[in-house]
């Protein structure tokens, strides 16, 4: 399978106050397209630091790491945000929706960041948002705010948003952490949907119930120390979720 | 970026609604001294523009109009039989308050002007007249009112007043001069020297020659002629015009542009202020964008936009109120009249004031947002 992230002897350094913290420590990842990866990790174990790297929030103090072939840890600000507009959909564990804006304006936000011949217009950008929000079940809220949804339906949104990229693969940072079970079984059918429609998902998670059906890969001191690549079975492809 | 800015402004309405109250204040406070400036300005330079090609014969230390001058009228004849005066382009005159008289609406006397009949356009110059321009062959008290004056005693052109048990005649009116403040002329009440004298109680005595210079003679000869024949007296010419607008106006000047430099850095504070808690308040917001591929540009154009709209729409509510309260101001202090609106000029600089309030006021806090590390930002709560 062709790799779409590979990180080789990544070592992300902290300098905090003289006193210098190692978050990762030569870790070595390769993800490939298609699949759907969960990291799992306790705190503190280097989760975050890799998840902004593979992000492009961040570069790592050593090693490599290439999203689809580039080279990520020599760019610049200005081209990991272009990475980040053209490659990336995140979804956070806090949902991160935008309040003053409607759910389509959230959706549609991330098109606005794209430049050159990916730049839609107006109502290109609209319409794509539009469809993003029929796939995750929520046409009828297109108009409300962001405060006027529940749990499960911001994080929606933010798979919505995520996906109006066309992004090459999916972050979640916990995305089901803040949401009861019904809601976490729902959010996670639809991950679990948009990954077999192509698109790669990684996702940090503390709950084993969320890793069903993924590649497990364990962190912990900033170390690669289990990698279930073999986990990703057939399975029956989970049911819609409800409109 | 433009309209998240205004939908992030919805969202926060009423502090949104409490800066665009104080910017507004700001600029009605920065449009009002404005306009005090330019009318004070105009008004004194109108007034002295009258002197524009003339000198003025009078008491030292008098300036314009020489109402504080008095002389004999024998001099002023000694001083007009002078070779270096024109006889034909001038006169005696006397300037004085019209004792007992009704003030106008800011509160200035209506000024007496006697001048010799016929030899009223030296003081009138080219300006035009509603009815006759000349006092030749009529009434001994007969008058032509400055167009201030004529709306102080609320008469028109054929009418008849009366001050003190002195009646006067109103042949002529003299359409507004002024275009700020109302000016000497407007004040006016021109008659006939005589009976000028006889209404204000100055037998025999003038305020003033005023000097159209022989075509013989340069201004400067005939200035430098006449102050060393008459050491007593000054010579009041154009060139006094400037040094006296600068005396009146330069400590005024220098005081209301550190008014308006004061109020013009309180609305950059609070706007600034309003942004940087904005920029606070939007931290993870800031986060989130970067992190979804928002340029840095970009966020620093939303916050500009958005202190954009609040400095423009205080500063438009602010302009569209300055003419009004202006009024206002002016009735507090007396006036009747509510005609004024505002001069060009001043909207135009109000107006500029307010993009350069909008614009700086948002440069520090659009720097500060775009220093935002995205990953600290999705952390903060």
């Amino acid at each position: 399978m062709e790799n779409l992230v590979k990180g080789e002897g990544l070592w992300k350094t902290y300098d905090l106050g003289g006193v210098e913290i190692n978050a990762l420590r030569g870790l070595d990842i390769t993800v490939n397209k298609g699949e759907f990866v969960s990291i799992m990790g306790p705190s503190g174990s280097g989760k975050s630091t890799l998840m902004n790297m593979l992000g492009c929030l961040d570069n790592p103090t050593k090693g490599d790491l290439y999203i689809d072939g580039k080279k990520i840890s020599l760019m610049s600000d200005k081209e990991l945000t272009k990475v980040r507009s053209e490659e990336v959909g995140f979804i956070f564990q806090t949902f991160n929706l935008l309040p003053a804006l409607t759910v389509r304006d959230n959706v549609e936000f991330p098109l606005r960041n794209l430049s050159g011949e990916k730049k839609l217009n107006k109502s290109s950008r609209r319409e794509r948002a539009e469809e993003c929000l029929k796939v995750v079940g929520l046409e009828h809220r297109m108009d409300h705010l962001p405060a006027k949804l529940s749990g499960g339906e911001r994080q929606r949104v933010a798979i919505a948003r995520a996906l109006v990229n066309h992004p090459q693969f999916i972050l979640a940072d916990e995305p089901t952490g803040n949401l009861d079970s019904e809601a976490t079984e729902n959010i996670m059918n639809l991950l679990h949907l948009v990954n077999q429609q192509g698109t790669t998902v990684i996702m940090v998670t503390h709950d084993e119930e969320t890793t069903k059906n993924t590649r497990v890969m364990k962190i912990r001191d900033g170390v690669l120390v289990e990698d279930q690549a073999e986990t990703l079975k057939e399975t029956v492809i989970p049911v819609p979720y409800p409109a | 970026m433009l309209d998240i800015a205004f939908k992030d402004f919805k969202a926060k309405k009423s502090r949104a609604i409490m800066c665009i109250i104080g910017v507004m204040a700001c600029v009605l406070l920065i449009g009002v001294v404005n306009i005090v400036m330019y009318e004070m300005q105009s008004s004194l330079k109108g007034d002295l523009g009258t002197v524009n090609g003339k000198m003025f014969f009078e008491q030292n230390g008098t300036g314009y109009p020489p109402a504080g001058s008095i002389m004999s009228e024998n001099l002023g004849d000694e001083v007009l039989q002078r070779s270096e005066v024109d006889a034909s382009g001038s006169t005696k005159a006397l300037f004085a308050p019209l004792q007992g008289g009704t003030t106008n609406d800011g509160g200035t006397p209506t000024m007496v002007v006697g001048l010799t009949p016929g030899k009223e356009q030296v003081f009138l110059a080219d300006h035009p007249v509603e009815g006759k321009n000349s006092l030749v062959g009529e009434a001994d008290n007969a008058v032509i009112m400055g167009s201030e004056a004529a709306k102080t005693y609320n008469v028109k052109v054929g009418d008849t007043f009366t001050v003190n048990d002195d009646k006067f005649k109103v042949v002529g009116i003299i359409k507004k001069v002024g275009k700020g403040w109302p000016l000497t002329i407007d004040n006016s009440v021109i008659m006939a020297l005589p009976y000028a004298q006889s209404v204000t109680n100055r037998p025999d005595l003038i305020s003033t020659v005023i000097i159209k210079p022989s075509a013989d003679y340069s201004l400067q000869t005939v200035e430098n002629n006449l102050q060393d024949s008459y050491g007593k007296y000054d010579i009041y010419t154009e060139k006094d015009v400037q040094k006296t607008i600068d005396n009146n106006l330069k400590g005024v000047m220098v005081f209301m542009n550190m008014v308006i430099a004061m109020i013009f850095a309180v609305s950059m504070v609070l706007i600034m202020n309003v942004m940087m808690m904005s920029v606070k308040e939007k931290t993870k917001e800031i986060g989130t964008m970067r992190a979804i591929g928002t340029k840095k540009r970009s966020i620093m154009a939303l916050i500009i936009y958005e202190s954009l709209i609040l400095s423009l729409i205080g500063g438009v509510i602010g302009i569209l109120l300055i003419a009004p309260t202006y009024n206002v101001l002016g009735i507090m202090m007396g006036s009747t009249s509510l005609n004024f609106s505002i001069p060009t000029t001043v909207v135009i600089q109000v107006a500029l004031i307010v993009l350069v309030i909008g614009t700086f006021s948002g440069l520090i806090p659009a720097y500060l947002a775009n220093r935002i590390s995205p990953i600290e930002a999705l952390r903060y709560e």
